[in-house]
């Protein structure tokens, strides 16, 4: 068994240590894994720099989560320029009037019905 | 910004459901379509979001802001809408279908990630991080996008992300590996110096 886990340490190669380095943060792997990455790392300077841009994307992508702030929520959506277009005045009616069938036929009915979900 | 003449009078204090559509209706719906695979699927999760707000407006405390409180419900109809699709179409995502990535191994063992990509990783601000990354994630093809949205940026447990989309978690950390190296290599070629091969 040993003897496995010291041929997997020795033969990893780039991209299987790049796999293991994001599938750590979610806790998914073995120990050998773990030092099998750390020792590559070690001996690989392209794999160092490649630890570091994860580093930072996994920093960039926990900020663009933020504190689930209003300012957050538009920071991560609004600014997705390629995802904007696809808003347009033809959905927006399409919104607007159902919730105004909605608005009209509920006051008709006699009120809000209680959503537990949604109380904040 | 259409009225009816059967507009109600009584809202809940704090809250314009007249105004919902025009003022968080491209925000509802940029956070929906960035976790959903089609303006469609989109635009069906807001309209459900805001329905179901009207219906439960007299739960608002005013605790936070319309717009915050639109967004949770939202939210919840996001995962509503994948869970059913998931669903009504089986595990979509299994038998491998994890995306293809065109910058997977060239066989040389050598990781895309580990040949260059200049330094836009070293110090960089947050701001000019954020935007890198929201250009990236704008070109991630599902269902990448959808697994690293609401595993990285929402911050949904990993096992969470698997019921919802009807994968496993070897096939969830799949995707989320394959997302991060599609941003790494295109924040690199947008931003960073010409790639060397090196190992």
């Amino acid at each position: 068994m040993w003897l496995r886990s010291i041929w997997y340490i020795l033969t990893l190669r780039c991209d299987e240590a790049d796999r293991l380095r994001v599938v750590a943060r979610g806790g998914q792997i073995e120990r050998h894994e773990r030092i099998a990455e750390r020792i590559h790392r070690g001996l690989c300077a392209g794999c160092r720099r490649a630890a570091k841009q994860l580093d930072a994307i996994d920093r960039g992508l926990r900020d663009l989560g933020g504190e689930r702030t209003e300012s957050d929520h538009v920071a991560a959506t609004e600014s997705i320029a390629g995802l904007e277009q696809e808003w347009d005045t033809v959905r927006r009616d399409r919104l607007e009037a159902a919730l105004a069938e909605a608005r009209v036929s509920d006051t008709a009915s006699g009120g809000p019905a209680p959503d537990p979900n949604h109380g904040t | 910004m259409p009225e009816t003449q059967n507009e109600p009078q009584i809202e809940a204090p704090g809250l314009e459901p007249s105004l919902w559509v025009e003022r968080h209706g491209s925000v509802m719906f940029g956070y929906a379509r960035l976790r959903l695979p089609s303006a469609d699927m989109a635009e069906e999760a807001v309209q459900e979001a805001l329905v179901a707000a009207w219906r439960s407006r007299d739960s608002f405390a005013g605790r936070s802001s319309e717009r915050t409180w639109l967004i949770g419900i939202l939210r919840y109809k996001i995962l509503d809408a994948l869970r059913d699709r998931s669903r009504r179409f089986g595990s979509l995502y299994e038998d491998g279908d994890t995306g293809s990535d065109p910058y997977e191994s060239t066989g040389s063992g050598i990781a895309p990630a580990c040949a260059g990509g200049g330094d836009w990783w070293s110090d960089p601000d947050a701001s000019s991080l954020r935007r890198m990354l929201r250009e990236g994630l704008e070109d991630l093809p599902e269902p990448m996008r959808t697994a690293l949205v609401l595993r990285e940026i929402d911050g949904i447990p990993g096992k969470t992300v698997c019921e919802i989309l009807g994968v496993t978690e070897t096939n969830l950390w799949t995707m989320i590996h394959r997302a991060k190296s599609r941003l790494r290599r295109s924040i690199s070629e947008k931003y960073g110096e010409p790639e060397s091969e090196q190992g």
